[in-house]
C-alpha cells in the first residue's frame, strides 16, 4: 500500500471544497438553466466519495493532512484516522444520493444551502482543532435553516427561526466552552476528555455537542423543523447534523456515564412521542431523536464494542433514515400531504414508493439481511457485556416501539388502513425513484455484508450478528409486535394535533423574552414622548426657526444634488437590497464573513 | 415515473387476501415460540433469556401496554389544537 499512501498524503483534496466551490459557482447560475447545470451536483458527491475511498486505503494510523495558519492559529482541517473516515465515508456516500434525490428541484438556492450544509459536515469530520470546528459547526447550523426556510411557508419560517436561534445556542456554549478551554490550557487541539479529569469548560463544549445531537430535553428543534423542511432538504438534514454531533461525542466524550444513560431516556423518549404522532415526517424526526439515543448511550458507555456499534449504528442509520425520508418525501410531493390521517389506501398506486419505504422501515426495526440489525444487535450487545442490562432492555423496549411506529403504523395509514384511494397523484421523477433504490440496495448490502461495514470500524470487533439466537429474538421481538399492533388497531390510529414538547417552553421563553423588553421599552417611549411633547418641542421651536434660515439657504443647494444622484443612481439598488427579510441579511452577514475571511488571509 | 400497474394489481389482490396472510403470520409466531423452546442462548445476556418466550412477551407486552399508555393516558394530556394548515408542497 505504500504507493497509495503518498496518494493520500500529496492528494488530499478536502471533501468540503468541492461542495463549497460549486455553492460558489451556483450564485451565478440561473434557475432557468437548470437542466444543464444540475448534473453539476453530482461532480462534489463523486469527488468527495473517491477522496474518502482512497483516504480509506491508506496508513491506519492518524494523519495530519491539511492545516494552514491563519490570525496566528494553526488549523488542522485535515484530522483523517479510522474514527473521522467512517462518518466522512457515509456522508460522501449519502451527499451523492442527497443530490440525486434533489436533482429534478429547479431551485439553485436550495442546492447553494444543501452545499453549504454537506461542506460544513465534512469539514467537522475532518477538523482537529477546536476552532476550525466551530467555522464549519456554525456553516452547517447557517446551511441547514435555509433548507427550512426554502419551503416558503409561514410555519417553515417560524420553524426555522426557532431551528436557527436553538442551534446559535448551542453554538454559544462551544464558543464560550472552547475559548475558556483555550485561556486555561493553552491549545485549541480538539482530542478526547477523561470523564473524571473534566473541567467546566468541557462540560459547556459538552452542552454545544449535545444540543446538535438533540440530546433530550434539547432536542424539541428537531421534530419542530425538519417536518417543515424542503421535502429534499429534510433527506439532507436527517442524515448530517445528529451524526456529526455523535462523531464530535466519539471523539471528545466517550466513556461519559450521563451519555449512557441520557442516551437510552432518548432511545424511549422519541419512540414514545413517534407512537401518538399524525405526521409521518414528524415520526421519523423522533425516530431520528430515538436512534441518535443508540449512539450516545454506546458512545457514553464507551468500550471499544459499543463506541464501534455507534459508528455502525450512525453508519446504518444514515443511509436507512436518508431512504424513510425519501419515502415520505415521495408521498408528500405526490399527494401534497405527510399527514397519515390524510393519506392511507396507497399501496397499489405507488408500490415502489411503498417497497423502497418498507426497505428503510425493516432496516431501522432491525430486521435481519438489513443494515439495522448488524448495527443495532452490537450496541445493545456491547451494553449488555458492559453488565448494562438495564440499558440494554431499555433499547430492546426502543426497538419493539421503533417497528410498532415506523415499520408498522405509518405504512399501514400510508398505505393501506383506507380502500384503494382515488386522491390526484403527482407524477414523481425518475431521480426521485433513483435515489431510493440505491439507497435500498446498500442498506441490504451492508445487511447481507457486515463485514464491509465492520472494516471501517475504529477498533478491530469480533462480533459476529449471525447467530441462530440473535436471528431468533430479534424474528420473536418483530414478530410479537405485530400482534401487538394487531391486537391494539382500534386504539393506536392518529388523530390530527400537534403534541406538547420542549419547543413549547422554548416558544414561552421566546415569547416572555419579547414582553421582557417590549413592555418596559413601551412604559419608557410613553414617558418619552409626553415629556418631549411638553418640554423639548417648545425650545425645539425656536431653534428650529433659527435653523430653517440656514438650511433653506445653504444645505438644500447642497443636498439636491446629491439627492438627485441617489435617486437616480443608487437608490432603486439600495431599497432591492432592504427587502426587511431577516433570512436575507443573514444570508448577506454569511457571504460577508466569507468575504472578509478571505480578504484577510490574502492580505495575510 | 410511471409506477408498475401490475405491481400494483397485485398488491391489491393481497389486500384482498388479508384473512390468508393473518393465518400465516399465526403460524409464522407459533413456529417462532416452538424453536425458543430448542434454540437459547448460550451466554444469556440477561437472566430471564432462558426462559423459551420472553422475548415474545417482552414485544407483545410491551406494544400493549406502550399504546395503551401513551395513547389513552398521555396523548389527551398532550394533544393541542394543528398550527400548521400547510402542510402542502
Amino acid at each position: 500500500m505504500t504507493g497509495l499512501e503518498h496518494l493520500g498524503i500529496h492528494f488530499f483534496l478536502h471533501p468540503a471544497f468541492g461542495f463549497l466551490a460549486l455553492a460558489l459557482v451556483m450564485a451565478f447560475l440561473k434557475n432557468s438553466h437548470y437542466q444543464i447545470w444540475r448534473w453539476l451536483l453530482l461532480v462534489p458527491p463523486v469527488m468527495a466519495i473517491t477522496v474518502v475511498v482512497s483516504l480509506t486505503m491508506g496508513p491506519s494510523g492518524p494523519r495530519d493532512l491539511a492545516t494552514f495558519s491563519y490570525l496566528g492559529q494553526t488549523l488542522h482541517l485535515g484530522r483523517v484516522d479510522t474514527l473521522s473516515l467512517v462518518f466522512a465515508h457515509v456522508f460522501a456516500i449519502q451527499s451523492l444520493i442527497g443530490f440525486i434525490y434533489a436533482l429534478h428541484v429547479p431551485d439553485r438556492a436550495q442546492h447553494i444551502a444543501a452545499c453549504l450544509y454537506v461542506a460544513g459536515a465534512f469539514g467537522s469530520v475532518f477538523a482537529g482543532d477546536y476552532l476550525t470546528l466551530f467555522i464549519f459547526w456554525e456553516l452547517m447550523s447557517i446551511g441547514s435553516v435555509f433548507l427550512v426556510w426554502l419551503r416558503g411557508t409561514p410555519t417553515s419560517t417560524a420553524a426555522g427561526f426557532r431551528y436557527f436561534l436553538f442551534h446559535i445556542f448551542g453554538g454559544l456554549f462551544l464558543l464560550g466552552g472552547l475559548l475558556l478551554r483555550h485561556a486555561a490550557l493553552g491549545t485549541f487541539a480538539f482530542t478526547a476528555v477523561a470523564p473524571d479529569a473534566a473541567r467546566y469548560f468541557d462540560y459547556l463544549i459538552l452542552v454545544g455537542f449535545l444540543v446538535n445531537a438533540a440530546f433530550v430535553p434539547l432536542h424539541a428543534w428537531l421534530p419542530d423543523a425538519y417536518p417543515e423542511a424542503t421535502i429534499t432538504g429534510a433527506v439532507f438534514m436527517s442524515a448530517f447534523t445528529t451524526k456529526t454531533a455523535v462523531y464530535a461525542l466519539a471523539r471528545g466524550f466517550a466513556g461519559f456515564e450521563l451519555l449512557a444513560i441520557g442516551g437510552c431516556v432518548m432511545c424511549v423518549y422519541g419512540v414514545f412521542y413517534a407512537t401518538i404522532e399524525n405526521n409521518a415526517r414528524r415520526i421519523l424526526s423522533y425516530h431520528i431523536v430515538s436512534q441518535v439515543g443508540y449512539m450516545v448511550c454506546g458512545i457514553g458507555i464507551g468500550t471499544a464494542m459499543t463506541v464501534d456499534g455507534a459508528c455502525a449504528h450512525a453508519y446504518a442509520h444514515i443511509l436507512y433514515k436518508g431512504l424513510l425520508f425519501m419515502g415520505v418525501g415521495c408521498l408528500l410531493y405526490s399527494t401534497g400531504s405527510a399527514k397519515l390521517t390524510e393519506l392511507g389506501g396507497l399501496a397499489s398506486r405507488l408500490p415502489l414508493v411503498m417497497i423502497g419505504y418498507m426497505v428503510g422501515a425493516v432496516s431501522i426495526s432491525g430486521m435481519p439481511l438489513f443494515n439495522g440489525f448488524v448495527s443495532k444487535t452490537m450496541t445493545i450487545a456491547g451494553a449488555a457485556e458492559a453488565h448494562h442490562t438495564w440499558l440494554a432492555l431499555a433499547m430492546e423496549l426502543a426497538a419493539v416501539g421503533t417497528f410498532l411506529s415506523v415499520g408498522i403504523k405509518l405504512p399501514y395509514f400510508a398505505f393501506w388502513a383506507k380502500p384503494k384511494n382515488d386522491m390526484p397523484l403527482k407524477p414523481i421523477p425518475w431521480n426521485m425513484y433513483l435515489g431510493m433504490g440505491i439507497s435500498s440496495l446498500l442498506c441490504l448490502f451492508i445487511g447481507l455484508f457486515p463485514q464491509s461495514l465492520y472494516k471501517l470500524l475504529p477498533f478491530p470487533t469480533e462480533y459476529t450478528p449471525y447467530t441462530t439466537w440473535h436471528v431468533l429474538q430479534s424474528s420473536l421481538l418483530l414478530g410479537f409486535t405485530g400482534l401487538g399492533f394487531y391486537l391494539m388497531r382500534r386504539i393506536i390510529p392518529p388523530h390530527p394535533s400537534r403534541n406538547l414538547d420542549f419547543d413549547f417552553l422554548y416558544r414561552a421563553i421566546g415569547r416572555g423574552f419579547v414582553k421582557l423588553v417590549s413592555v418596559p421599552t413601551a412604559a419608557v417611549d410613553n414617558i418619552w414622548t409626553e415629556v418631549y411633547a411638553r418640554v423639548g418641542l417648545r425650545g425645539l421651536l425656536s431653534i428650529g426657526r433659527g435653523t430653517n434660515v440656514f438650511d433653506g439657504k445653504v444645505i438644500d443647494g447642497v443636498l439636491d444634488g446629491s439627492a438627485r444622484a441617489v435617486r437616480e443612481d443608487g437608490g432603486a439598488a439600495v431599497a432591492r437590497i432592504q427587502t426587511g427579510r431577516l433570512q436575507d441579511y443573514l444570508a448577506a452577514a454569511v457571504a460577508l464573513g466569507l468575504l472578509i475571511f478571505v480578504i484577510v488571509w490574502l492580505v495575510k | 415515473m410511471q409506477e408498475p400497474k401490475l405491481l400494483g394489481s397485485w398488491l391489491e389482490t393481497a389486500r384482498e387476501r388479508a384473512g390468508a396472510f393473518k393465518i400465516l403470520l399465526y403460524l409464522v409466531l407459533a413456529a417462532l415460540v416452538v424453536l425458543n423452546f430448542f434454540i437459547v442462548p448460550h451466554e444469556p445476556e440477561f437472566a430471564t433469556e432462558k426462559l423459551p418466550g420472553f422475548w415474545a412477551l417482552f414485544a407483545l407486552a410491551g406494544t400493549v401496554v406502550m399504546v395503551v399508555v401513551l395513547k389513552k393516558i398521555v396523548y389527551p394530556m398532550l394533544a393541542q389544537p394543528e398550527e400548521d394548515t400547510n402542510d402542502r408542497s
